[in-house]
């Protein structure tokens, strides 16, 4: 299943991408495929920032902007300013 | 308002029968809307609730006599609001209880959705009053 497209916050530089496939291993949704020894977003949609590329990439070629997709803590961070961690 | 010139048991009676179909918008939304989310169309959660909210506010229309609604448009109206809110909002609070949601995704979606699901209760409510009066 997918949800809503064109959001997700992650990026791949590919300058310091060394093309060890260890953000391909762990994805867990298969976003991330490798052209040429360097990795690159091949199903951006499915990203669902968790964030485990990010942790895994020897070199910190990955930035994504990771949290849980709780609505009750977005709302609540509406109204005092808190983060959107889950509830 | 029929229900007060029959006396007070009889209010009661018909209190209790017009909470039902609100009580059953509460287990569709906690129950129902996780079991068939992945055949339900659109990606958006509040989206999925909608669609079950407007089937649920079709069927409580058509079996109003049952749960003692009077059948005039404007209570039809606010009741439609009001169970199509609440099992939208519930809808909407599962994103966090999937493998497939994102935090940018829901906060876009919840950022649409909440104004909106706000804005339909709050005229559901007022249309109630009025509605009650007529
Ligand atoms: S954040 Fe998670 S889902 Fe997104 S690409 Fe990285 S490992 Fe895959
Ligand atoms: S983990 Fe980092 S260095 Fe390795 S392939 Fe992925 S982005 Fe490139």
């Amino acid at each position: 299943m997918e949800y809503i497209r064109n959001v997700a916050k992650i990026e791949i530089n590919s300058d310091k991408c060394t093309g060890c496939g260890l953000c391909i291993n762990v994805c867990p949704h298969g976003v991330i495929s490798m052209d040429d020894k360097v990795a690159f977003l091949a199903n951006k949609d499915r990203c669902i920032e968790c964030g485990a590329c990010d942790n895994n990439c020897p070199v910190d070629a990955i930035e994504v902007e990771t949290g849980v997709g709780c609505a009750y803590a977005i709302i609540k961070s509406w109204f005092n300013s808190s983060k959107t961690n889950c509830c | 308002m029929q229900s007060f010139q029959n006396g007070f048991p009889q209010a009661l009676k018909n209190g209790l029968l017009n909470t039902i179909p609100y009580a059953i918008a509460i287990i569709i939304g906690t129950i129902l809307v996780p079991m068939l989310l992945p055949i339900l169309p659109f990606r958006a959660f509040s989206m999925k609730g909608l669609v079950l909210g407007v089937i649920w506010s079709v069927v409580v229309i058509k079996y109003s006599n049952v749960f003692y609604y009077d059948n005039n448009i404007v209570l039809n109206i606010s009741n439609s609001l009001l169970l199509t809110s609440i099992i939208s909002f519930l809808a909407l609070n599962f994103t966090g209880s999937t493998t497939f949601t994102s935090l940018s995704g829901v906060k876009k979606e919840t950022l649409i959705a909440v104004p909106v699901i706000a804005t339909s209760a709050l005229v559901g409510v007022v249309l109630m009053i009025i509605g009650n009066f007529l």
